[in-house]
Formats: structure tokens, sequence, C-alpha cells
């Protein structure tokens, strides 16, 4: 409808002088009234403290006088109507205008003194509420307008020209109009507000409150309990079950976990001592051989070699409680230890060797709760685990070599993505941060 | 609080004093335990390919490409699977037509053409698998995607231009134009010969990319021996726990270090 939007354009440029034509104009289009009406208000800024001089020669002399404040000009009370009221909703008060023109032309009539504006603003008010509470923001303006309004009584705000321009055409009039005057203006602000519910003020704010928290707190708690069982069932089957089975034919299935960093690892010192043990033990093995040449050396070895295995069991790593412990303990000499061993290692068991400068090992646990939570530790850094977004295409997980012989291996499809966020409650001195 | 609990779980999952609250929920009881392993065999190895063309009721395994190839330089891949030609929806017509993009026999288009694509990883990403009741975590290298490559459309194209007798000339004349559009704007300005610089690179690695030769790619399906053998690697083999470095609030730190602000 091309109508609307140009007729949008042509109120706020109509407003300080072609108010009357733009009112005309409108008014041959059919829609004529309302838009006129409207025009002549919204374009109140210049266009009324103009049109108040010449109105008060003229009262009603032209149909658009239906626009102009003051019908009978006999008072000529600063209407604060256009620029406060009209502030609080421009799009709205801009369509709504249409609407209560009908009503204004004939409330105008009825009550010449009240004043257009009141008169006007009452009757776009109501109109424009009901508009407003019908779309799609029918809670927004609500709150933009109880805290908007409040302050607007009387001042400018979004429409400071139009405040402007009357304050200038009626000075002192136009601010005690508006304040005093306006009392009922104001009313009619409180009324705007409350309006848009068609509800008591308070009532309003209380409601819309309550609402929004408990909307909130609903949407999170749906999130919790929807997103943890399916993570939790993924894993262990059956959540009501305390006894550790984890779902039945988990093993087939290939997972992608998303996590924001990894961490950084270092090799167990266990590991690293038993290097360190079995580089010692060469060494002596070396030493030894050097030293004697007699086959007594062989039991020689066998003992240093016990003697090296007993150092060793006490680091030994198989039992999980020593792993903490030596963890705890050995941490300091960890770097040490790391740079010497990495290098060299001659010993078969020492496969994992290969893997040194990269992690490999165990790094963490995943456990999932009662409560459908599911976390991953790994270290010390708790992770919740949820459920990643759901992927309608096709994923697989491909091997390729990029060395000759070039070669690439389909390893599966893609079950299940999850998202690792750290939980923030976990990290203990987090508040003491900057 | 759940140690009833820890003792039913495996041992070598337990970590005696193990409870809920060390994971953050304290009132929350532990129903499942699940050691995790992290291994780097195949990190610097594994796509995760998404193919944005099939559902995901598809699995990748029904997608056998017959023939493979990469460019290893690169590291792009292409995978020609078969079409139907046989089936009753088929359009031989059509296929004959478009079969012109792939060889002058006359034959019929019956492969479609995927090519692979690196999109940006927002995050790390990892493949867990769960073997005896223990997750391994092997990080992922590249996300890949397999977009269709429509070459052959531009084959026919120019059979058909060339057909026609589209002249030659003309082309050569628009190339020219550009080359000395291309030559004023760098004249111009010492930013504009900067950025022009920096698009002629992309340009230049997309040069480089094409004139990559394609090397023969010896694609394993899912269900086979090597693919087995190799997603064996998937767990890790050793059994130690690592000790992670990061504390808590350093992994916080290097979260948000790492995060691009993208959003004003």
């Amino acid at each position: 409808m091309p109508d609307i939007p140009s007729q949008g354009d042509e109120k706020p440029s109509s407003r300080p002088s072609s108010s009357l034509r733009g009112g005309s104009s409108l008014r041959g289009r059919g829609r004529g009234r309302g838009l006129s009406s409207s025009s002549s208000t919204t374009g109140g800024p210049s266009l009324p403290s103009e049109r108040l001089t010449s109105i008060r020669n003229r009262p009603t002399s032209t149909p658009s006088a239906a626009t102009t404040p003051t019908t009978g000009g006999s008072k000529l009370v600063f209407k604060p109507t256009i620029p406060a009221r009209r502030n609080k909703k421009e799009p709205s008060s801009l369509l709504t205008n249409t609407l209560p023109e009908a009503k204004r032309e004939k409330k105008d009539e009825k009550r010449p003194d009240r004043g257009r504006g009141r008169g006007m603003m009452r009757a776009r008010e109501r109109p424009a509420l009901i508009e407003s509470v019908s779309g799609p923001f029918a809670q927004g303006p609500a709150l933009i307008s109880s805290v908007g309004r409040r302050g607007m009584t009387g001042t400018s705000g979004p429409m400071p020209s139009a405040m402007g321009g009357l304050g200038d055409a009626s000075g002192v009039k136009a601010e005690g109009g508006a304040t005093g005057d306006s009392k009922p203006g104001g009313s009619e602000d409180v009324e705007l507000v409350m309006l848009t519910d068609h509800n008591a003020l308070d009532n309003n704010s209380a409601v819309e409150v309550q609402t929004e928290e408990m909307a909130i707190q609903a949407v999170e708690e749906m999130n919790r309990l929807r997103l943890d069982f399916s993570v939790a069932e993924f894993f262990s089957g059956d959540c009501k079950t305390t006894e550790g089975e984890l779902a039945a034919g988990l093993d087939e299935k290939m997972m992608v976990f998303q996590i924001p960093q990894l961490p950084e690892f270092d090799l167990a010192p266990e590991i690293i001592q038993r290097r360190l043990a079995s580089k010692q033990k060469k060494l002596m093995k070396q030493r030894i051989a050097a030293e004697k040449i007699k086959e007594d050396i062989k039991p020689s070895i066998v003992d240093i070699d016990a003697a090296a295995d007993n150092s060793a069991i006490n680091v030994d790593v198989k039992p999980d409680i020593r792993q903490l412990e030596m963890m705890e303990d050995v941490k300091p000499d960890l770097s040490k230890l790391a740079i010497e061993d990495d290098k060299d290692d001659s010993e078969p068991e020492d496969e994992d060797q290969e893997n040194d400068d990269q992690a490999d090992g165990r790094v963490g646990t995943l456990v999932v709760l009662k409560s459908g939570a599911v976390r991953m530790k790994i270290g010390d850094i708790v992770l919740d685990v949820s459920r990643g977004a759901d992927c309608q295409f096709m994923r697989g997980l491909l091997a390729i070599d990029q060395r000759e012989p070039h070669s690439a291996f389909l390893l599966g499809n893609v079950d299940q993505q999850f998202l690792c966020t750290p939980d923030l409650d976990s990290i203990p001195d987090l508040e003491q941060q900057e | 609080m759940s140690s009833p609990e820890d003792i039913k779980m495996k041992d070598n999952a337990d970590i005696p004093g193990d409870s809920a609250a060390e994971y953050g929920l304290p009132e929350d009881e532990i129903v499942a335990k699940i050691p995790v392993y992290l291994t780097h065999k195949l990190a610097k190895n594994l796509h995760l390919m998404q193919y944005p063309q099939n559902s995901n009721s598809v699995k990748p395994g029904e997608l056998l490409p017959g023939v493979a190839r990469i460019k290893p330089i690169h590291g792009q891949i292409e995978l020609d699977i078969p079409l139907d030609v046989q089936s009753a929806m088929y359009n031989k017509e059509r296929g004959r037509e478009l079969g012109v993009g792939i060889s002058d026999t006359g034959r019929l288009l019956d492969i479609r053409t995927l090519v692979s694509v690196n999109i940006p990883k927002s995050c790390n990403y990892m493949a867990g698998v769960v073997q005896d009741g223990e997750l391994h975590l092997t990080p992922i290298d590249k996300l890949t995607q397999l977009r269709p490559s429509l070459k052959y459309l531009d084959r026919v194209a120019e059979k058909q231009r060339a057909a026609s007798k589209i002249d030659d000339d003309d082309e050569e004349e628009e190339k020219e134009v550009k080359a000395q559009t291309i030559q004023v704007t760098v004249r111009s300005a010492e930013a504009e010969e900067a950025l022009r610089q920096q698009q002629n690179s992309i340009a230049f690695m997309q040069k480089k990319l094409e004139e990559e030769p394609w090397s023969k790619l010896q694609y394993y399906d899912m269900g086979s021996e090597e693919s087995g053998s190799v997603s064996s690697k998937l767990i890790a083999s050793n059994r130690e726990e690592l000790i992670c470095k990061t504390s808590p609030s350093d992994y916080l730190i290097s979260v948000i270090g790492s995060m691009e602000p993208d959003v004003l």
C-alpha cells in the first residue's frame, strides 16, 4: 500500500508548513481524515505554533482545523498532546492516528473547550494502545512507555522538535500547559501506559516482571532438563540406575566433542621416573659391562635391575591412588625430568615414548550424574557436556594420509556431537581474579 | 555422597574419594563414570567430513566413490560418486549431453564429483570412541566440506562455445581490458596496491592450487580391514595418567584469548 509510507513521509515533512496541504491531499486519497488529522497533529512541532495564531483568527474554518489543536480558539492553551504522547511510540502512533481521526472529529465538535490536542490525544491514545497491544510488540512498548512516559510528562523526549516548536510558540504557556494543564494530560499519559494492556499501571508492570522472570526460569529449566537427559542417556542408557553400566552399543558410536581449548598435558611423573630409572639401568649396565667382563656380571646386573625395579616400583603407576600421590609429590621435578627423558629411550616397553611430544594417556573422567548432568573433568578443569547442534546432513570421520601412498580411510559416521563448556562455578579463584 | 556407587564402578575407572562434588554438583550422585583418554596418533590426519548434500540418514559408507583424487600439497580431495545410469529416473538424453563434459566418447554422465573445501574451525574438535568403557579422544585436524564440482558444466559450455564458433578474440579482448583495469588501480594509490597484492595473493594461491596435479587417492571404506586398523589408532595405547598443566583459571584465560571478537 503505497499510501501509508508516503503519508508517513509526508507527515514529518509537512509539519512545518504544508500541513493543510498535506491534510487536504491526504483527504483526497480517501484516508483523508485520519491521515490529515494525524499529519497535522504529528506535524505538531512548528505547525501548531504557526497555526495557533492563525487558528485564533479563524477557528475551525478549514476541515483540517480538526487537526489544529484548538477548535473554538477560545482556550489556546498549550496542548501538549502531540509531542509528549506521541514520543512514546512513534510508529504505532503514526499508524494509529488513522483510526482515531473519525472519532476525533466528533469529539472535537463535542468538546471544543478541551482542545484538540487532549481530545485528540485521548481518542488517539486509546486506539493506539489497542494497536500496540495486538501487535508483536504488545509487551515491549508497555515497558518502554512506562519508563519513558513518566519521564516524559511535560518534557520532549523523542520529539524535541515538537516540544521545542510548541515551546517557542507559547513559551511559558507551553511548559505550564505541559506541566499544569497536562495534569489531565499527564494522567492521560499514565493512561496511555496502562491502557496498553488495558490494565492498571501497577498490575501491568508487576505482571510483566513476573512473566519475564518466570519465562526465563522456565526456559532455563527446560534447557537443563531436556539436554541433559539426552546426553546422559547416550552414555549411561538409563539414568535411574546407579550401577555404572554404560549404554549398549556405545562402543560402536563415533562422537565428536567440541571443546574450546585443549589444555596442555605432561607425561605423568611416574612414566618419567620410570624412564629415568630405565635410563639409569642402562647406564649402570654399561658401566658394569665396561668394568667387568666375567659372567658374574649378570647376577650383579640382575641385582641392579632388581634394585632399579624396586625403585621403579615405588613410582609404579598401577594403582591410581599412587598416581595421585606421585603427581602431587613429583610435580616440581616434572619439567626437568621431561626434558631429560624425552630424547632417548631404547626400552621396548616405552612405546609411548614415540608420542612423548604429544599427550597419550588418561586425561580425565566423564561422569553421568543422577540429575542428568554430564560432566567431564580434565585435570582440574570441570567441563559441562551438553548436546551439540543437531546436524541435518551427513558427517563422517576420514583419516587422510597425505604422504605416499595417498590413502583415505573412512573411520565412521558421526553419531552425536557434544559441546564441552567450562564450568565456571568450579573454578576456585575466579572471583579473586581481576 | 556417592561412595557406595563408586565401589560398584569399574576399578580402573575409580579414583577413591571421587564424588559428584568434584564435578561441581555437590548435591548430585554419580551414575556412571567413564575414564577419558587422549591420543594424538591420528591427530594430523583426522578430517571431519561434512556432506551437505546428503541428509544424515545416509551413512558416509553408503557413499562409496569409484575414483578418488588428492592434491597432496594442498590436501584437497575429490571423490567421484557413481550414478546409477540404469535407474528409471536417469535421463539418458541429458546424461549424454552432460557427459560431453567428462569425455568426448559419448559417455553418459555417470558420476557426480565432490570436491573438498576446508572450513575454519571455531573451536577444538575431538573425535571420541568408546572401547571397553573407556572414552578415547583424538583431536581433529580439519573440518572439510564436500561440495559438488561442476567442472563438467564448464567443459560443456566451452565445447558449445567452440562449436558455435564464438570469437576467441572477444575473450582475449575482455581479458586485456581486465588487465588494463588492474594496472590502473595499482597505480592510483599505494593502499590500493597493497590491497590488490593481497587479493592477488589469494588469486595466486588459488592458481597454485589449480596448478597442482591430482594424484591418485586410495579410498578405504568403513568396513574394510585397512580402515579398521586405522581406527584402532583412535584408541590411546598409554594408560597412564597425564598431568594437566593448565589450571582452571589459566584455561579460562586461554579460552578467552583464543576467541575472536566478531560481535561488537
